[in-house]
């Protein structure tokens, strides 16, 4: 593919910015107004439910433990989806964390749960030194590639790891399972597809590979890499 | 002695305000910051007994408002009380957090009384105090029968299993003081204390944790089915933690 002219990518780059900056807005909006009002009526119910001078039928009270219990839910939704928005994680600890945080749910949430391993060969400084647009892609496109990989037949397990290698981050998502089958070649296509944008917007080389037992020990399976500068060339 | 509250909407300001002078102290006076920066600035110039913190603050997150409030007095004690329930918290707080302090973690949605308990642990118990819903914290009905609470619980297998209490605060997202304090208090449950012997040139005679154990399969509180069960845990986690272990020790 021929490299994209540099103001196409300018224009990319804050079209993506924007969108980023919009998700942002929701999940803060999720946090400071959903969660809020949420939490006011958990409250307010508890306190009518334990009020000793209200005399309650027992119905009422189960009623009560019961919208106590579904508003409990909705505030556990609203955080995940807040989190799938912007990942917080990311914010507060950086990006090495946000990753470890993205492995570990990933293996936690597939049926059934993968073995995560994790190898980090790179410090936290390096990593802290990418821009902030560097380090989002990167977490965006490791949690897609996450995802796909929990979706893989019978992968045992799931491996994230980063390198240097030759001035160049090497971040590597791989799975032990029976490789890419063609149906989700074709369902997934979208996500890649995303994760390919993303890539190029950093001006970062992405791509597939069947597994060769390297990083995961695996025997087989999907390994997606993704190669990013790590000094960066201004202009 | 002051107590913070670091919160940025006027209501929850309200709300911890109210629950702090009503159920744990009137003596203490109450300090305010509404974002990041301020709470560092009131800190360090306060010096409060106890600091609430939310995470999701303007101009500095409470994360790394914590951060450099620890890096200037590590004794700060700190309880965060936040919306954020993913469990990556806790690991990363317990990287950070000085071995010589408590902290506390305490979801927004908790019924009054769990704030009220976790205040209490850090500023009053010197005890670490991580909300249960954010780590499943195991049970034993057993164990709760014998007087022990299920953090003592899980002190005990892990003593058991022979962890240092660098690990055993690795594991269970601690500091060691708050290990260390958690297992003085197992230790007193199970009667270790009373039977220790001090002797002018042996000192004391029993290890506590050893005798711990005796005291525990004496009651039936742990079994070599169970430790067995234990260690496989025990290898999971370590199996996923050895690969940042070697990474921190570049």
């Amino acid at each position: 593919m021929n490299p994209a002219p540099q103001d196409l990518i300018d224009g990319m780059l804050n079209f993506v910015s924007l969108a980023e900056d919009e998700r942002k807005l929701l999940a803060a909006e999720l946090h400071d107004e959903l969660l809020c009002d949420l939490r006011e009526a958990s409250l307010m119910t508890r306190r009518l439910l334990e009020d000793e001078h209200t005399e309650l039928r027992a119905e009422t009270r189960s009623h009560l433990a019961g919208i106590i219990e579904g508003l409990e839910q909705a505030a556990n939704e609203a955080r995940r989806i807040m989190e799938n928005l912007r990942p917080s994680v990311l914010d507060s600890f950086g990006l090495r964390p946000a990753l470890e945080a993205a492995l570990r749910r990933a293996a936690a949430c597939s049926v059934p749960p993968l073995l995560p391993r994790l190898c980090i060969n790179v410090t936290e400084e390096e990593l802290e030194a990418l821009s902030e647009e560097e380090q989002l892609a990167v977490y965006r496109i490791v949690q897609e590639a996450l995802t796909n990989a929990g979706k893989h037949a019978r992968a045992r397990s799931i491996a994230l790891s980063l390198c240097k290698d030759d001035e160049q981050l090497l971040v590597q998502v791989s799975d032990d399972g029976s490789g890419l089958p063609s149906s989700l070649v074709s369902e997934q296509s979208r996500g890649m597809e995303n994760m390919r944008f993303r890539a190029q917007l950093i001006r970062a080389t992405l791509c597939w590979r069947a597994g060769d037992g390297g990083a995961a020990g695996a025997r087989g399976g999907t390994v997606v890499e993704l190669r990013l500068d790590l000094k960066r060339k201004t202009g | 002695m002051s107590i913070l509250i670091a919160e940025d909407t006027a209501f929850q300001r309200d709300y911890l305000r109210q629950l702090i002078a009503t159920e744990l102290t009137s003596e203490h006076a109450l300090l305010e910051a509404e974002d990041g920066c301020q709470a560092v600035e009131v800190c360090l110039r306060s010096r409060p007994a106890l600091i609430v913190m939310d995470i999701k603050l303007p101009k500095l997150n409470g994360i790394k408002a914590a951060k450099a409030i620890w890096n200037e007095v590590p004794l700060s004690r700190i309880v965060f009380w936040t919306q954020y329930k993913d469990e990556a918290y806790l690991r990363e707080l317990g990287k950070i957090v000085p071995g010589e302090t408590v902290y506390g973690y305490v979801l927004k949605n908790s019924p009054d009384d769990k704030l009220t308990q976790a205040l209490r642990a850090v500023l009053l118990d010197e005890q670490c105090w991580i909300d249960r819903d954010v780590r499943g914290i195991q049970s034993r009905a057993g164990s709760r029968e014998a007087g022990l609470t299920d953090v003592e619980y899980e002190a005990l297998i892990d003593i058991s299993l022979g962890l240092t209490d660098k690990t055993i605060a690795r594991r269970r997202y601690l500091s060691e003081r708050g290990v260390q304090n958690r297992l003085r208090e197992l230790y007193t449950k199970l009667q270790v204390d009373i039977e220790q012997v001090a002797d002018p040139k042996l000192g004391h005679t029993y290890n506590p944790r050893g005798r711990a154990m005796l005291m525990a399969l004496k009651r039936g509180l742990i079994n070599a089915d169970e430790l067995a069960e234990e260690d496989e845990k025990l290898k999971r986690w370590l199996a996923v933690e050895v690969g940042f272990k070697s990474k921190d020790e570049r």
